[in-house]
Formats: C-alpha cells, sequence, structure tokens
C-alpha cells in the first residue's frame, strides 16, 4: 500500500538562518494512520505540519531539499487552494482562522469556495453541526465564542471540506478536560469510521494518546523517534504525576487577599461569579480549577481590579480596594495573562523585562542587575538583544514572568499560564511559579490542567457555575475524586 | 419594527448617498437640519431608540465645539455681534460653523445608518453584482469580521498594561499610554492576518472564478421604485438649489 503521506526532507531552511529548521526526515503515514506529533519547544512539529500543507515554502518562504508527498502528488505542484481536496488543517489558535461573521458562514466557507451547489452546502454544514452538537450557536457571532466553541468551529469548517487527512495543531490547547475529551472522541470516531488519516501535535494532555496509533518524537527539527503508542508510553512518559511534598512558607496570621461575598455581573446581565469567600494567605500556592467558563477569570479580575465587584467587597494585603488605593495594591501584585503576547510590547527582551523599572529610582547599575538576575531566572540570559517575537510560546510566557516578577510582587496571579503550551513548555513555566512559591512570594494560580494543580500548589479552590464550591488541601484531593468526576474535572 | 436589514443594500446605499449628497450641495441649514431630522426619525421608527448613535453623538458634539471655536476665532464674515479686546465674533461664523456640523452629522450618521442596517456580505454580494471579483468583494465581510476582533484584542492588551502599571482606565490615560497598546496589537494584528489568510486560501478560497455564496442579493420591484423616487428626489432638491 502507497503511504498518503510520505516525507522525504534533507532539510528546510529560512532565508537569513543558518541551521535548517527541519533536517534528515523520512516519515511515511498510511491512510487511515492517527499520529500524535510531539516534542520539545521549537522542535519543529508545527513546522512539519506546515510542510505537509505546502505552506512552507508558499506562504513562509523557505528552501526545501527533498521531497512531500500527498495522495502520491508533490505537494509542491499542487496549488495552495488546492490543498483542501487532500488536507484539512487547522492552526493553533482558532480565533485567528475564523473569517466569517456569523458561525453558520463560517462552517460553509470551504465547501462555498467549492463551488458546490447550495444543497451540498446545507447538508455538509447540517451535517457537521450535529456532529459536533454546535447546533445551538450555528447563527451566533463568531468573536462572541469561548475558546472551546471556536475550535469545535474551525474543525468543523475543516471537517465540510471531507479531506482525507486531518492536520491538527495542539486541537484541544484551549479546552477543559470535559471539552477535550469530546474532541478526541470525535476524532478518534473519524478515523475509525470514515478512515480520515489524522496527524495531532499533542498538547500536555496527553488526552490523544487513548486514539493514536503512533507517536513521532521530534527534537530540533528531526524525527528521533516514530514509535508505537505502548513503545512511547514505556520510553518516555513520566509516571503519573504524583503528590510531591511542597515545603512552603505560608504565614497564617496575614491575609493578601479576602474576597467577602464577591458577585461579579457583566453588562446584559451575564454572570461573571457569585458570592465567592475567599482568604488566599501569604505564602500560599493556591490552584482555582473549573470548566470553562465558570468564573475563574472574573474572579482572578477583581482582585486584580480589573473588574469591580457588584455585590460583596474585596480586600487585599488588609486594605479594602478603592479607587484610591488601587493603583498603589496593584504595584505589589504581578499579573501573568494566559496570552503572552498580550503584555509583550518592547522590541528586545532586555528593554521588556526592564520596563517597569523605569518608574523606579534604581541606578543603572542596580537596573541591570536585576534585570540580569530576572534574565538568569528564567534561563533567557545572553538573549537581552533578541526580539520577543523570534521566541517560542514558552519563552514568551517566561519573558512575560521575569517581566512581572522584576517588581518583586508579593502576590503572583497567573491565569493559565500554561494553555497553548506543550508539556515540556509548560512544566518550565510551573517549575519557575513554584520556585517563587518556596522563595516565600504568594500565587494564584488559574489552571484547567488537574495534574498541574496537585502536583505544584498546595491548596485548591474549585469553581463550578459561577461558584466557589470546594476549597481543600491539595494533599486531600483522593477524598474529592467523586466531587471532581461529577464536576467533570477529572 | 420594521425589519431594514432584509433590504436589499443598493436600495440603502442610494438612501444613504442622497442625504450625504444633498447636505454636501445645501447652502441651507433648514435643509440640513430637516435631512437629519429625516435620519433620527427613519431610526426611530425602524429601531424604536437612538441608542445606536449616543457614541458618535458625543464625538460629533466635540467636533462640532471645535469646529465652532476655529470659526469664532478666525471666521471674518458677515456683521459683528460681540467684541472684547482683540476678540471679535462676526454673525457670519456663527452660521458657517452650524452649517459644517448639520453637515458633518448628517453625513456621518447617514453613514453609520447604513454600516448598521447593512450585513457585511450583502455588501459583498452588492459588490459582486457590480461585476466586482468576489476575490476584492470578500473583504468587507472580512474586514467586518476582524474589526470586533481587534477590539477585544485591545481590551484584553490595555488589561494587561494595567497590571503591569500602565493604567489605561480613562480616555486621558488610553492616549497617554496608547504606544504601549498599539505595538503588541500589531504584532497582533500582523499575527491574525498571517494566520487568517493561510486558513482562508487552505480551505480553497479563490480556487475558482466563482463562488458560491448560498445567499445571493436581488432588487424587488417596490425596492426599485423606492431607488428612482430617491434618485428623483435629488434631482429636484439640485434643481431648486441651483434655481431657486
Amino acid at each position: 500500500m502507497k503511504p498518503i503521506i510520505s516525507i522525504d526532507l534533507e532539510a528546510l531552511v529560512f532565508p537569513e538562518e543558518k541551521e535548517a529548521a527541519l533536517k534528515n526526515i523520512k516519515l511515511d503515514i498510511n491512510q487511515g494512520d492517527f499520529i500524535a506529533v510531539t516534542g520539545g519547544t521549537a522542535s519543529g512539529k508545527s513546522l512539519l505540519l506546515h510542510a505537509i500543507t505546502s505552506a512552507a515554502p508558499k506562504f513562509y518562504p523557505c528552501t526545501i531539499e527533498g521531497t512531500v508527498r500527498v495522495a502520491d502528488r508533490n505537494v509542491e505542484e499542487i496549488p495552495l487552494c488546492e490543498m483542501a481536496d487532500y488536507v484539512g488543517y487547522m492552526m493553533q489558535e482558532p480565533q485567528n482562522q475564523m473569517i466569517s461573521r456569523v458561525v453558520y458562514d463560517e462552517l460553509g466557507f470551504g465547501v462555498a469556495n467549492m463551488n458546490l451547489s447550495s444543497e451540498e452546502i446545507q447538508s455538509r454544514v447540517g451535517e457537521i453541526m450535529s456532529f459536533l452538537s454546535i447546533q445551538d450557536f450555528a447563527h451566533r457571532y463568531t468573536d462572541a465564542l469561548s475558546g472551546g466553541q471556536a475550535q469545535k468551529v474551525v474543525l468543523g469548517s475543516i471537517l465540510t471540506l471531507k479531506a482525507p487527512i486531518l492536520l491538527l495543531d495542539q486541537p484541544a490547547a484551549e479546552l477543559d478536560p470535559k471539552t477535550s475529551s469530546e474532541l478526541y472522541k470525535y476524532l478518534s470516531w473519524l478515523n475509525k469510521n470514515e478512515k480520515i488519516t489524522t496527524m495531532v501535535v499533542m498538547d500536555k494532555s496527553r488526552e490523544v494518546l487513548k486514539y493514536a496509533d503512533r507517536v513521532v518524537v521530534m527534537e530540533n527539527g528531526t524525527v528521533k523517534d516514530y514509535l508505537n503508542t505502548e513503545e512511547y508510553k514505556n520510553k518516555y512518559q513520566q509516571k503519573e504525576k504524583n503528590r510531591r511534598p511542597i515545603e512552603l512558607m505560608v504565614d497564617h496570621e496575614i491575609d493578601i487577599v479576602k474576597l467577602m461575598g464577591a458577585s461579579h455581573i457583566y453588562k446584559g446581565g451575564i454572570v461573571g461569579c457569585k458570592a465567592i469567600d475567599f482568604t488566599l494567605k501569604k505564602g500560599d500556592f493556591t490552584a482555582v480549577i473549573g470548566q470553562n467558563g465558570s468564573g475563574k477569570s472574573t474572579m482572578l479580575k477583581l482582585i486584580e481590579g480589573l473588574l469591580k465587584p457588584t455585590e460583596g467587597s474585596i480586600e487585599l494585603f488588609g486594605s479594602s480596594v478603592t479607587k484610591k488605593n488601587i493603583g498603589e495594591l496593584r504595584r505589589r501584585i504581578g499579573f501573568l495573562f494566559q496570552n503572552p503576547d498580550d503584555q509583550i510590547f518592547c522590541s528586545t527582551i532586555k528593554e521588556e523585562i526592564g520596563y517597569v523599572l523605569k518608574r523606579k529610582d534604581d541606578s543603572e547599575a542596580e537596573k541591570n542587575k536585576k534585570i540580569q538576575d530576572v534574565l538568569a531566572f528564567i534561563g533567557l540570559e545572553g538573549s537581552e538583544e533578541v526580539h520577543p517575537q523570534r521566541l517560542s510560546r514558552g519563552q514568551r510566557q517566561l519573558l512575560a514572568l521575569g517581566s512581572v516578577i522584576i517588581s518583586e510582587p508579593e502576590l503572583i496571579i497567573a491565569d493559565e499560564p500554561t494553555s497553548g503550551l506543550d508539556e515540556s513548555q509548560s512544566r518550565l513555566v510551573m517549575e519557575k511559579l513554584l520556585l517563587l512559591a518556596q522563595q516565600g512570594k504568594t500565587v494564584l494560580l488559574v489552571t484547567h490542567d488537574l495534574s498541574d494543580a496537585k502536583y505544584f500548589a498546595n491548596r485548591i479552590v474549585v469553581m463550578n457555575r459561577h461558584e466557589l464550591v470546594l476549597d481543600f488541601n491539595a494533599d486531600q484531593m483522593d477524598c474529592f475524586t467523586d466531587d471532581l468526576i461529577k464536576m467533570e474535572l477529572m | 419594527m420594521i425589519n431594514v436589514k432584509i433590504w436589499d443594500p443598493r436600495l440603502k446605499l442610494t438612501w444613504c448617498l442622497f442625504l450625504v449628497l444633498t447636505a454636501l450641495i445645501s447652502r441651507n441649514m433648514v435643509l440640513d437640519l430637516v435631512l437629519l431630522l429625516t435620519i433620527l426619525i427613519t431610526e426611530i421608527i425602524t429601531e424604536k431608540s437612538l441608542k445606536r448613535f449616543k457614541v458618535i453623538a458625543i464625538l460629533l458634539l466635540i467636533a462640532g465645539s471645535q469646529v465652532l471655536i476655529i470659526n469664532l476665532l478666525f471666521g471674518r464674515v458677515g456683521e459683528p455681534v460681540w467684541s472684547w479686546w482683540i476678540l471679535t465674533v462676526y454673525n457670519g461664523s456663527l452660521i458657517a460653523s452650524l452649517l459644517g456640523f448639520l453637515r458633518i452629522c448628517v453625513i456621518t450618521i447617514s453613514a453609520i445608518q447604513f454600516a448598521y442596517n447593512t450585513d457585511a456580505t450583502d455588501i459583498a454580494q452588492m459588490l459582486i453584482k457590480w461585476h466586482i471579483p468576489y476575490r476584492y468583494a470578500m473583504l468587507v465581510p472580512i474586514t467586518a469580521r476582524f474589526f470586533p476582533v481587534m477590539v477585544n484584542e485591545y481590551h484584553s492588551i490595555c488589561d494587561s498594561n494595567s497590571a503591569r502599571g500602565v493604567p489605561c482606565d480613562t480616555v486621558m490615560e488610553h492616549i497617554r499610554n496608547l504606544p504601549a497598546a498599539v505595538m503588541p496589537l500589531i504584532y497582533r494584528a500582523l499575527r491574525i492576518s498571517n494566520d487568517a489568510s493561510l486558513s482562508v486560501e487552505l480551505r480553497g478560497f479563490g480556487r475558482y472564478e466563482t463562488r458560491n455564496f448560498q445567499k445571493t442579493i436581488g432588487l424587488r420591484p417596490f425596492e426599485g421604485i423606492m431607488i428612482l423616487f430617491i434618485i428623483m428626489m435629488y434631482i429636484s432638491i439640485m434643481l431648486c438649489i441651483m434655481f431657486l
């Protein structure tokens, strides 16, 4: 049987780069295979998918030595707009890929380009909508969708093409465990029943391993291993993260954050969070977990003062939050956002790290010392003059963390800082947060990843339907397994 | 409530152009005022509220006050009505300011009314009917989709800037800290446009000469009559202005 994807790449080199971004890759994938692709930071996983679609070099200029064949055709000979016959490709960040205002139009965008009849378009869109259970928001605006909904819509618009190959780059990166599990079940069903060849860049959840036949392990732009799932698990997968004993200097006398019946209702009556009673002690590493839309981010924004409580009150560092003191209180908080690109705005790493020091009276020597210390902490020393956008997403997240901790905040709030990162990148970020907690900082982490919460935090708070429903010591997690399963968090 | 959204975009465009062109040729404040009232009345009839014009009304008042100040300071038309030290206000300047303000109001509000009441895909359809290739016509709905996306991006950048000690609460703070928001916004815009264009190509955009839009537009008889009526009305007003 001829492979449906055949890659024989000697080198893929970007202009002005000495090192090949992909090298010595020989890979054959048969029709109906379900392949997971994994590897460390900047190992070339996404680029491999770009090479298969011929986006590299047709969209991202580069030189290629070797050939990539899809359905026995050299992809170089296939115009990009004809690739839809062979490949459905879903990149990271689904919101960036939607171009229609309304969900229904987005789902039909690809098939409308194929010039099919209106009846055929309607039938394909209808079929996919019921398959993905998205009929409820078929007429909603695409910019009003949650991360999980957007991911389903982009996937749907690709599935309507009925291409024999699906390439998906971390399709569940922004999804909570329940939605992520549903998505992989859909993909597995398609793979088994429709014989759709599927290649998925694995995110840190490793859920895809339940369904994948083989795993491609990439390192430094080349395929290090091509194993079946069992071999991969034996060779690479760490044993299930056990709770590790964390010694934190928690001072139970000092309240850093105190929410007293705090609620926030958005315009139009949309509930953000309801009657939250929560106290964060000095030195705590607390993880807030919950499904998408459970009110976690709203709670964080209330604490940071980006939103005001519509009911109840908030105390930070022992003082009530008022319009007058919010600026001063904020200076004692470091907020790490989900998307590092939202908080990176300088043209060099050094400038970015030192941005908040501009307002301080320290001498140049002191400022430089602080910057160097932070660079060493986040592992970016020697890259002072590099443009932040040249870093990988994981490195950009570390840079954002560096720009937050340079002002020596007492409280660090991290809103899903590992979203969109692979396992190795997210581990790097989480280790740094833990290190900060061990140095006496108070850390408040919002995450979907229960294993991160269990492994790194000393306390876990669970939010469900906008309310804080559970608050327990991470050691006692096993006692709450039933509740967590009921809330579909496990 | 009358659902204007389902009307043909060519009728709505004709109405908008009628208002804009009449305001441009008008030299009469009363006519401009009538045009403005007409827009507001049609808005109340169709939407039962003027809420959509709230923000633009504030901006127009700011722009209007600027026009008034400049005209009062530098205008030398008509009779002096008030004088203090080196400052003299002429009645012609007042009239010119009001006329200018009303014109800006009519042009802006009619354009906004058209934009609100016309679906971006309808505009694309209209352009296709005028034999503009669909690759270019599709730019309208694509832009309409990315405008709110970029607004959301800007808000999230402002939030993260606020958290880093760059406040973005008041209008002045937004203006003062614009450089800190612009750079990440540009990076985001470039990344989004890059991903979006690759995504549309890989979904077959531009492969064929034509594309099935599923929904097409067609001029109904009453819409055609309305367009003719509007054109005749414009010609009559123009003739009146020229010869009366």
